[in-house]
């Protein structure tokens, strides 16, 4: 954990998580259909506070998953590997991957960043979200990924990929790996991303 | 235990009476239509607290005014599609003589979820809502009564009601609960966890399959089928959808709140 380093973040934080969640997040300017309407609090693979309105200004390639996941998880994970690889560097520089956990109660703030460096991951700016489970089943809900526990330790879920742009408004979305990866691509290209 | 804390706010202590407008609904096991693979066929239901009634447009009209981003007026797109709340643009929601004390419809999950957070309760979850919908008028189990059955597949059987009853006026289960069958489909907090499959692209043509008598009758158990177009209900709508016929009721836990200190 690094919340001593970021004690005065955590304060403004924690102030702003106590007023009530009608005005939580700044989502003025945001467009009607920017899915950061949703208020709802997470913590990222280094422990830090945010909402999801923080997460607008950037592209966004988000999946959920989890880490304990053996089945289709590292193949939603390579295919976003190779999606990012083969985009122009501008866009490649912009867009983030974010990766939000289905499993809370494992995959910790720490295991998401464990796991991030025990899969080579961990150079590539990838954003890990960890949320209570109530928060998870409403980010679900809103992308439309439905999820259930299979027995003690896997969760059967969508495999969506969905294409957020920088202001959270839903681009694209990938039904299952099935899908021709080079509709995301095609997606990601049409997105007006400011190149510096 | 966050969701615990924030959901909790007024449970009463194990044994104590509901709170006013909620009945008690003990603890069951209720088997589902769909079991996976090496899983137990029932599953086992913790007593929890229900809404006696589904919410009405009057109760769900004061809601909106204290919070008015929830109104038909500011909702964003994101959290209803453009029949929300339409019944409200002609009939006076809080009217009683109109529709006030019929169950509000046309209410997206995210309304409905936030209404019952904002009661310091919860939507029920989907076990939670079938194990208290199996009730009939006299037991906790109306699964294997055969008149009970045959009554709601008679519901199921017909067209949407063009008007819907008062709450009030609605027929009353071994809860407690009014009006679980017969009036409107009733919205429950994990209706995602309904269809999952490798891939979800699968979902609309499942939904027009499920929707098929014939289909559901190939499947499984006819007498079932109630169960079978609820399972398909909630499959195929969305957490912004809503629908004429599609209403909600909250619940609670039980259990007193954990104290935080010794």
């Amino acid at each position: 954990m690094r919340t001593h380093q970021i004690a005065g973040l955590t304060c403004v934080l924690a102030f702003l998580i106590s007023l009530p969640a009608t005005i939580l997040a700044d989502t003025t300017g945001l467009p009607d259909n920017s899915i950061y309407h949703l208020d709802s609090e997470w913590r990222d693979q280094e422990g830090q506070a945010l909402t999801l309105s923080e997460l607008a200004g950037r592209p966004r390639l988000l999946s959920f998953v989890y880490t304990y996941c053996e089945h289709t998880c590292p193949m939603i994970v390579a295919r976003l590997e190779m999606v990012t690889d083969t985009i122009p560097e501008p866009v490649r520089n912009q867009l983030q991957v974010t990766l939000v956990s289905l499993d809370p109660e494992r995959d910790t703030p720490e295991r998401l960043k464990t796991w991030l460096q025990e899969k080579g991951l961990d150079g590539r700016d990838w954003l890990m979200l960890h949320g209570d489970p109530d928060e998870v089943l409403g980010f679900a809900a809103m992308l439309g990924v439905r999820y259930r526990p299979m027995g003690e330790r896997d969760i059967a879920h969508s495999n969506m990929i969905t294409l957020l742009d920088a202001q959270g408004v839903v681009r694209y979305q990938s039904k299952g790996l099935g899908d021709d990866p080079a509709e995301i691509n095609d997606a990601i290209e049409s997105l007006e991303v400011p190149t510096d | 235990m966050a969701l615990a804390a924030a959901l909790a706010i007024p449970a009463p202590a194990s044994g104590v009476e509901p709170p006013d407008g909620m009945v008690r609904v003990g603890a069951g096991a209720y088997t589902p239509l769909f079991t996976d693979a090496g899983a137990a066929a029932a599953i086992s239901v913790r007593a929890f607290n229900l809404d006696r009634y589904p919410v009405t447009n009057a109760e769900f009209a004061v809601f909106t005014r204290a919070e008015p981003r929830w109104s038909p007026e500011s909702i964003k797109p994101v959290f209803a599609d453009a029949a929300y709340l339409e019944q409200w643009r002609s009939h006076d929601p809080s009217d009683p003589d109109d529709i006030g004390h019929q169950p509000v419809t046309n209410v997206s999950w995210f309304a409905a979820r936030a209404y019952c957070k904002a009661q310091g309760k919860r939507l029920p979850s989907l076990d939670e809502w079938e194990h208290a919908a199996s009730a009939s008028e006299d037991s906790p189990n109306g699964t294997d009564n055969a008149a009970f059955r045959s009554r709601i597949l008679e519901w199921y059987s017909k067209p949407a009601i063009t008007r819907l009853p008062d709450v009030e006026d609605t027929w009353r289960n071994h809860w407690g609960a009014y009006g679980m069958h017969g009036v409107v489909w009733e919205l429950v907090d994990d209706f995602n966890t309904a269809l999952v499959s490798g891939e979800s692209r699968g979902d609309a043509a499942l939904e027009n399959k499920l929707y098929c008598g014939a289909g559901a009758a190939a499947a499984v158990d006819p007498s079932d089928y109630a169960a079978f177009m609820r399972y398909a209900m909630r499959s195929s709508y969305e957490a912004k959808s809503t629908l004429r016929s599609l209403g909600f009721r909250c619940a609670a836990d039980v259990e007193p709140m954990e104290k935080e200190s010794p």
